[in-house]
């Protein structure tokens, strides 16, 4: 650190040290000298959270985003425009809630952060100095692990796991598959974004084939044993779709061997599937840019200290969403929101010159399994010494076996969580 | 500054927190309100006012709020999701989140 820096980091903790004697008890903003610069990389769920609540509880502070896209698309909702009862306009976001919230927007990519001079660069040019960088990159594909599978192959063979283009592109064969075709959605071993994902993706398909194309079957060829509200989504497609979709776990059909793209065919181990459709989920890793900065580790995610969410490996930078290791919340947007509000509440703490205290977060997943029939997993958690641990006795699934007043509440809360957390995050 | 000085400035905030600690809310903890409450808007909208058909945080008090949270907590109340995620949260904690969401009203 220079003496410059030095000198405006103490200039920060003086002004906030007077602000925070009022400070307790209602967690007034701290009154910051002019200055504090934080830098964010990604307009995500959580990046753009982070940002906006940075800003919301440090006013003085320079708050930037970093984000290349001019509209964010979100995964969460995504799999229902598969299922034809949600439209891409209506996942598509801007920024202007952003803005307005005093928020500087940099529309550009991220290419290199310098963690010594504290500084990032972006692909125009242009170079941001930061006092504290909040990194929220999201995945990345690993391309290299499924013989046959590749950026080019994702043209025939769509992962749709990034909102976007891929999402037309499966949407499109969808429509164009005949009636009496096969859908084989295959799903990934864990840890991957969205772990109810490919089957709530299931349910929404199986939903558009029973309504419009009821001989088709839907084939889950699972990476694994097990996955998230298993037995609530077994119960909704008993209900629903009996004689449409097939669960195949990783103990029956083994490994994944090779995916044929040009005839649709994902071979396994033990079996041999022939799709009209193939949706392949390939395994993930931390986005690229984490790895650049020195922020992953030999498991290609970022580990994190769980009060802060600051790297353990890069002093200063601070990791949230899906890039990070942070057992046991799940790689979900809203995770990567609340995450993303922990993080602002530790870095506005920390540029005040206080020690951040281990604080409670949380997580709620809704999934639809119908438009009418929606369940739900949530979590109360206190960040500790190891990860995030669910305090005794909170949260859970929805229960087994309830009514269909039940479930069709759930999935209107389903829609007002996605109306919510867009607002929160976005709006 | 010198560092002594700074040790100076610590020292004064470490007064005025032992000072404000008797009336702060969870001081002894330091559980964040205002961080916890932001987590509640998720579903319930920005700053409460929910426009879906989640019930607003907008239209009740610090009380009726704190009650309804440990109603939901201790199964006297049913809902959805509210039950499971109140018994993630004690009385002060239910208290501080419903103080935090209503003060400005």
């Amino acid at each position: 650190m220079n003496n410059s820096t030095r000198r405006e980091f103490l200039r920060y903790a003086g002004a906030a040290g007077a602000a925070s004697a009022f400070a307790f008890a209602g967690f007034v903003p701290p009154a910051f000298a002019a200055g504090a610069k934080v830098v964010v990389i990604g307009g995500g769920f959580g990046g753009t959270a982070a940002a906006r609540y940075v800003k919301a509880w440090a006013p003085k502070a320079e708050v930037i985003l970093i984000e290349p896209s001019k509209n964010y698309i979100t995964c969460p909702f995504s799999n229902y425009v598969l299922g034809g009862f949600n439209t891409m306009d209506k996942i598509t976001h801007s920024y202007d809630g952003v803005l307005k919230a005093g928020v500087k927007i940099v529309e550009g990519m991220a290419t290199g952060v310098d963690p010594v001079k504290r500084t990032v660069a972006t692909n125009k040019g242009l170079t941001f100095p930061y006092d504290r960088l909040i990194v929220s990159p999201g995945i990345d594909f690993r391309f290299d692990q499924t013989p046959g599978y590749s950026e080019a192959a994702a043209e025939k063979v769509p992962h749709a796991w990034k909102a976007g283009p891929q999402t037309i592109l499966l949407r499109k064969q969808l429509e164009a598959m005949p009636d009496g075709g096969t859908v084989v959605i295959a799903p990934p071993g864990n840890p991957f974004r969205c772990p109810p994902g490919p089957y709530e993706r299931a349910s929404a398909i199986a939903w558009y084939l029973k309504n419009n194309k009821p001989k088709s079957k839907l084939i889950v060829v699972d990476g694994k044993d097990a996955f998230s509200k298993q037995g609530l989504f077994q119960e909704g497609w008993e209900q629903n779709y009996k004689d449409i979709i097939e669960w195949v776990p990783f103990k029956k059909a083994g490994k994944l061997v090779e995916i044929d793209a040009d005839t649709r065919t994902l071979k396994t181990d033990f079996e041999s599937f022939k799709a009209d459709v193939l949706n392949f989920i390939p395994p993930q890793k931390a986005g690229a840019i984490a790895a650049s900065i020195g922020l992953t580790d030999k498991s290609g995610w970022c580990p994190v200290d769980f009060t802060t969410m600051e790297s353990t490996q890069v002093p200063n930078v601070h990791v949230i969403g899906d890039a990070s290791i942070a057992p046991a919340m799940p790689k979900s947007g809203n995770a990567a929101n609340t995450q993303g509000k922990l993080c602002a509440a530790a870095v506005v703490a920390l540029l005040a010159g206080k020690k951040p205290v281990p604080q409670s977060t949380s997580n709620t997943c809704y999934s639809l399994i119908t438009p009418d029939y929606g369940i739900s997993v949530t979590d109360v958690y206190w960040a500790g010494e190891k990860g995030f641990t669910t305090v005794k006795g909170s949260g859970g699934v929805s229960p087994k076996g309830r009514d269909a007043e039940f479930r069709k509440l759930e999935a209107e809360y389903a829609r007002g969580w996605y109306a919510g957390i867009v607002k929160d995050t976005w709006g | 500054m010198t560092k002594l000085k700074m040790k100076g400035w610590y020292a004064a905030v470490a007064v005025a927190a032992a000072i404000a600690a008797p009336t702060a809310v969870q001081a002894d903890t330091g559980f964040n309100a205002a961080l916890a409450a932001a987590n509640c808007y998720n579903c319930h909208g920005q700053g409460g006012a929910s426009t879906s058909k989640i019930p607003k945080l907008t239209e009740t008090t610090r009380k009726g709020m704190a009650d309804a949270m440990k109603a939901f907590r201790d199964g006297t109340k049913s809902g959805t999701i509210m039950n499971r995620i109140s018994k993630g949260y004690d009385d002060a904690q239910i208290d501080a989140i419903a103080a935090y969401i209503t003060k400005k009203r």
